[in-house]
């Protein structure tokens, strides 16, 4: 059963061998699970056998055997990837790594150089924007690849932190493959890459991404992983010091991308990189602005101009549905007046009944001494039966209270309503439609729509339908968290321009 | 170009040092250095000598070489190219990388460039051989002057003769830093002693812009005691003022994003170049992907997405007319027609339903095929596949399985999720872009309550350019304040639509597997199922059987639906 799914060519199907985000809760960090037969997943949610997971859809809810809880089982993109990855350096995020892509002008074809690859978030990213699709049916045509679905490397290697495995494994990660699909046989070959020069030729319907990373441990750990993910294709990865060496590529990138400790050093060596007939681009990251100082510097000094520098937060907003809408302050002056009017009346009450009492009492004078003691145990049992009371008393009078903020509501309802009361039928209608937490649909052609056959004129009905003021209290709010994901780096970009045009002279 | 970069100096070929962008002005005979329209994909008429420079394993030396021959290379190659565009296109030669990314690094002839003036403006013109292009007071220069050269540089057409020159920015770093204050400067506008009449006057008496700035230096009593860096920007002032300058800027996203958000912000619904770049990303843009996408910023979104495509791939562009929508932006992005022909598609709303009755109706077509006129014949013949093509694509809809859907239109969020979410795969990516936070967050709120939607967020990108230089260095005084929110989410599959899907296909598996060669399987599914039975916990063993039980009871009953339909839609 499970062996002919694991086979199945269908691109939607989760197979053995393929990388998979579990995603369990939204304050957890998503794991990246390589579907291994055999293997198991657990968490505090339950046991999650991967025997079970292949031939499930990406993107399912997966419940543990035991029906205790369940995780989903994602699609691997470079943002999942980032937000889930073994973090080996300080990594970037999606909001930095966007804005640099489109800054960088960067879409498929494009030749680009990353420096240090560290963890690798940023390269999967450039893999995806740069690599071109290899063609299904003619591999010899085209190597560049995106693949939909991503390969994984053993989570022995992938994760050791977060598997069950020893820790030991992990700096001399040769993987071992255990019936993965994915041939990772290649990245333990030492040869592969390091020379840079041979990959400096591009096949002419790729895109390339040349990744150095001077961090022997961490380029043969990137580098498997790429190989594993397979995009090993597109980006070709080199355990080199650019400061010291310098790229290795003569007249070869349309962008670089410095993620260095020291910018500056490795700046002199991109002009030669960068391609010398058109518009070459650098982005420079660092997290001081003492760094981004040397940074201009050392750009001024080789030429490059437009030198610009951002810095990129984000911010999270929160919607709360339990919190609207929120109450018409008139709902507090009449519950203000309403206590108040009670209590005035409760005061009454009281004053009359003990005048009653009074009037009692002194209605029998013959017996003094215990009319004062019935009087102190009325009093007492009074003040008994009012404890006693009091709970239930709450209990109604906040059960008024609720009844009466229905009624205020509506009755706020019928004040909004009594200046355009003119159609009222159409305002309750509209009111369903403005609605936005209506369980009904509100897909239906609303009959007065039907005759507004253009934009212009809905547009004009909605217009119309301010202008009476028609407002809806909100019945969700929103507030941002009460954090932002604060400052990674200042992003420095600039613009090297094209030098390889012929001299002419001015008139 | 940019505020940092502000006095412009005439570069000679005298100051070309070895990385230093030479700002060598260009005169009437220009090099092109390379086959401009990416269009021209004729691979099967290459001029050799485009092909050989597209060779991106070249050396230095031959990159110098090229030049020559890659002039000559041009002009066969533009008029082959002026057929092809004439093609139905279905044909289209797969585009070189070389070839993709010449749209935004070489100036195109017969297409439209944008043209950065002084004033910010910006100013589309088509650029075509051998005729004049006139920018209004700008003047005019001659189009090959352009054609091939590089997009970056900036140009001045020259007082006389109307002759394009290069210019050169001087960043301002460069500027030494003064004594001078401000302490005597007053701001009473009597610093400088010419007047609009003078000025006026000089025009007339044939100066050109540079010989009028001097004079306005000159006449400015305060402008000694400036500082260096308050000169130059007052210099830059008057350059913008009086100089003939324009830039032509390659048509990418960033430049086209950027200058809309500045010019047309309304159009575009606020949507900051740095929001777009977050949209692509959340839903992972990607050659060969399967988009939906709902444009309502003329065409922005579409073209952003055509180009992280690369033409490989399939985009649904949904709009809100009968007609298909004009996306005016899109033609700003200059995309070859490998990139849009059979990758993007339109269709509208309504036939996103399910019981939609396109109004083509058969009848008129039988009535014409009657009275047998060619004329109604070829009309005929048109609407049919027009008809044909809209079937497909409903078809190819309702196939379903796309990889993202991205949002920016004036719809309510959550009705547009809501009709669009059977078509999406599961772990599709789900992206929403609103100039209110106010619309999202209801979205978000409904979303959050459904299981088919999981990691729903709302985040504001945030950006803030600083202004960098020695002693000077601070954030820009004013920063654009939004750049609309984002919505993201992730559509799911509940656990019993993710056990059908599996059953069926395994069902699928199976049936092809019989009429294959019948390997004996039967043995190693029992041993799995024996591997099962031993890794159930023990404890909890009677309630798990149950559950997978009906689960699997679920499934079957799928199962007998799927083996009785056709074949299931694949992608």
């Amino acid at each position: 059963m499970v062996n002919s799914l694991a086979s199945s060519s269908d691109d939607r199907f989760i197979k053995a061998g393929s990388l998979v985000i579990t995603f369990i809760a939204r304050d957890r960090t998503p794991i990246p699970v390589t579907v291994t037969p055999g293997e198991q997943l657990n968490n505090s949610y339950g046991s999650f056998f991967h025997n079970d997971m292949i031939g499930l859809p990406y993107g399912s809810k997966m419940v543990a055997r035991n029906r205790r809880g369940f995780i989903y089982l994602l699609r691997p993109t470079p943002e999942l990837w980032t937000i889930s990855l073994p973090h080996r350096t300080q990594i970037l995020y999606a909001p930095d790594m966007s804005f640099i892509t489109l800054k960088l002008s960067l879409s498929p074809g494009c030749r680009v150089i990353e420096a240090g690859t560290g963890s690798g978030s940023f390269t999967h990213v450039l893999a995806r924007t740069v690599g071109r699709r290899s063609k299904n049916g003619d591999p010899s045509l085209r190597t560049g690849q995106v693949p939909k679905n991503w390969g994984g490397l053993p989570n022995s290697i992938q994760a050791p932190s977060r598997g069950t495995p020893s820790a030991a494994e992990e700096e001399k990660a040769t993987p071992t493959p255990s019936g993965v699909e994915t041939p990772t046989t290649e990245a333990d070959g030492s040869s592969r890459g390091l020379q840079s020069v041979d990959s400096a030729t591009v096949p002419e319907f790729d895109g390339r991404v040349w990744s150095f990373e001077f961090h022997a441990g961490r380029a043969e750990k990137a580098r498997q992983e790429l190989t594993a993910h397979g995009m090993d294709d597109v980006v070709k990865l080199s355990h080199r010091n650019v400061c010291k060496n310098g790229f290795g590529l003569e007249d070869a990138a349309d962008a670089i991308f410095l993620d260095l400790p020291a910018p500056w050093e490795a700046i002199p060596h991109a002009p030669s990189a960068l391609r010398a007939n058109s518009i070459g681009r650098i982005c420079c990251f660092s997290p001081c602005i003492e760094q981004v100082l040397k940074t201009v510097t050392a750009l001024t000094e080789q030429g490059f101009t437009d030198i610009q520098t951002y810095e990129s937060l984000v911010r999270t907003h929160e919607s709360l549905a339990g919190q609207g809408p929120e109450m018409d302050v008139g709902d507090a002056i009449r519950r203000i007046k309403e206590v108040e009017r009670r209590k005035e009346e409760r005061r009454i009450q009281q004053i009359e009944k003990t005048r009653k009492e009074r009037e009692a009492k002194e209605g029998s004078v013959t017996e003094p001494k215990t009319s004062s003691d019935t009087a102190n145990f009325v009093k007492l049992d009074e003040g008994g039966r009012d404890q006693a009371d009091e709970e239930p008393d709450m209990k109604k009078r906040k059960r008024q209270e609720e009844m009466e903020e229905v009624e205020g509501s509506t009755h706020r309802e019928a004040e909004t309503q009594e200046g355009v009361a003119d159609d009222l039928a159409e305002e309750v209608e509209t009111g369903e439609d403005h609605s936005p937490l209506t369980s009904s649909s509100s897909n239906k052609p609303k009959a007065r729509n039907e005759l507004l056959m253009t934009k212009k004129k809905a547009r004009q009905a909605i217009l119309l339908q301010e202008k009476k003021g028609n407002f809806q209290p909100a019945t969700t709010l929103s507030r941002p968290y009460w954090e932002m994901r604060g400052h990674t780096s200042y992003l420095t970009f600039a613009t090297l321009l094209p030098r390889d045009i012929s001299a002419t002279s001015r008139t | 170009m940019s505020a940092d970069s502000i006095e412009k100096e005439q570069a000679g070929p005298s100051n070309s040092s070895s990385s230093h962008p030479t700002g060598t002005s260009t005169a009437h005979t220009p090099t092109p250095t390379h086959p401009s329209d990416p269009s021209e994909s004729s691979l099967e008429a290459p001029s050799g000598s485009s092909r050989a420079e597209d060779d991106p394993n070249r050396s230095k030396p031959q990159n110098r070489e090229r030049k020559p021959a890659c002039g000559d290379g041009l002009k066969p190659n533009r008029s082959n190219n002026n057929t092809n565009n004439n093609s139905k296109g279905k044909n289209l030669a797969e585009l070189t990388s070389e070839q993709l990314r010449s749209r935004i690094t070489f100036i195109p002839s017969g297409q439209q460039v944008l043209l950065k003036l002084p004033s910010e403006r910006l100013k589309p013109i088509v650029l075509q051989p051998g005729k004049n292009v006139s920018i209004g007071k700008f003047g005019s220069f001659k189009a090959d002057e352009l054609i091939g050269m590089p997009f970056g540089y900036t140009y001045e057409i020259a007082e006389r003769g109307g002759g394009l020159s290069v210019v050169v920015d001087r960043t301002l770093a460069e500027i030494e830093a003064t004594d001078a204050t401000n302490e005597n400067i007053n701001d009473d506008g009597d610093s400088q002693k010419l007047t609009y009449v003078d000025i006026k006057a000089f025009k007339d008496a044939g100066l050109d812009g540079r010989e009028i700035i001097k004079k306005q230096l000159e006449m400015n009593s305060s402008y000694d005691q400036r500082t260096a860096f308050s000169q130059a920007k007052y210099v830059k002032r008057k350059e913008q003022k009086h100089l003939k300058l324009f830039t032509p800027l390659p048509p990418d996203t960033m430049t086209i994003a950027s200058y809309n958000f500045e010019k047309n912000s309304e159009k575009i619904r606020w949507m900051r170049p740095d929001a777009l770049s977050q949209c692509l990303s959340f839903a992972s843009i990607r050659p060969g992907g399967k988009y939906l996408v709902v444009d309502g910023i003329s065409g922005l979104l579409v073209g952003a997405i055509l180009e992280r495509l690369g033409g490989e791939g399939s985009l649904i562009a949904i709009n809100d007319t009968e007609s298909p929508p004009a996306f005016d932006l899109l033609d700003q992005f200059n995309l070859p027609p490998q990139l849009t022909k059979n990758v993007l598609r339109t269709m509208h709303w309504a036939m996103t339903e399910k019981d939609y009755i396109p109004i083509f109706s058969g009848q008129e077509g039988l009535e014409t095929s009657s009275s047998k006129k060619d004329k109604d014949k070829g009309r005929n013949k048109k609407r049919q596949a027009l008809q044909d093509e809209s079937a497909r694509l409903r078809k190819d809809f309702q196939a379903g399985d796309f990889d993202a859907v991205i949002i920016a239109s004036p719809y309510e969020p959550f009705s547009m999720i809501q009709r669009l979410r059977p078509y999406l795969g599961g772990s599709a990516n789900i992206v929403v872009h609103s100039p209110y936070l106010q619309s999202l967050v209801e979205c978000h709120a409904r979303l959050r309550q459904s299981a088919e939607y999981i990691n729903v967020s709302i985040t504001e990108p945030w950006l803030r350019r600083y202004q960098v230089l020695p002693g000077r260095t601070h954030p820009e005084m004013t920063t654009s304040a939004t750049a609309g929110y984002i919505l993201h989410a992730i559509r799911v599959l509940t656990e019993e639509e993710a056990l059908a899907m599996r059953e069926k296909e395994r069902a699928k598996l199976e049936a092809e597997d019989i009429q294959g060669s019948a390997r004996p399987r039967d043995g190693e599914q029992a041993e799995i199922e024996a591997e099962r039975d031993t890794k159930r916990p023990k404890i909890e063993g009677g309630k798990a059987e149950e559950t997978i039980n009906s689960s699997e009871a679920i499934a079957t009953m799928d199962v007998d639906v799927a083996s009785s339909a056709t074949a299931p839609p694949s992608s």
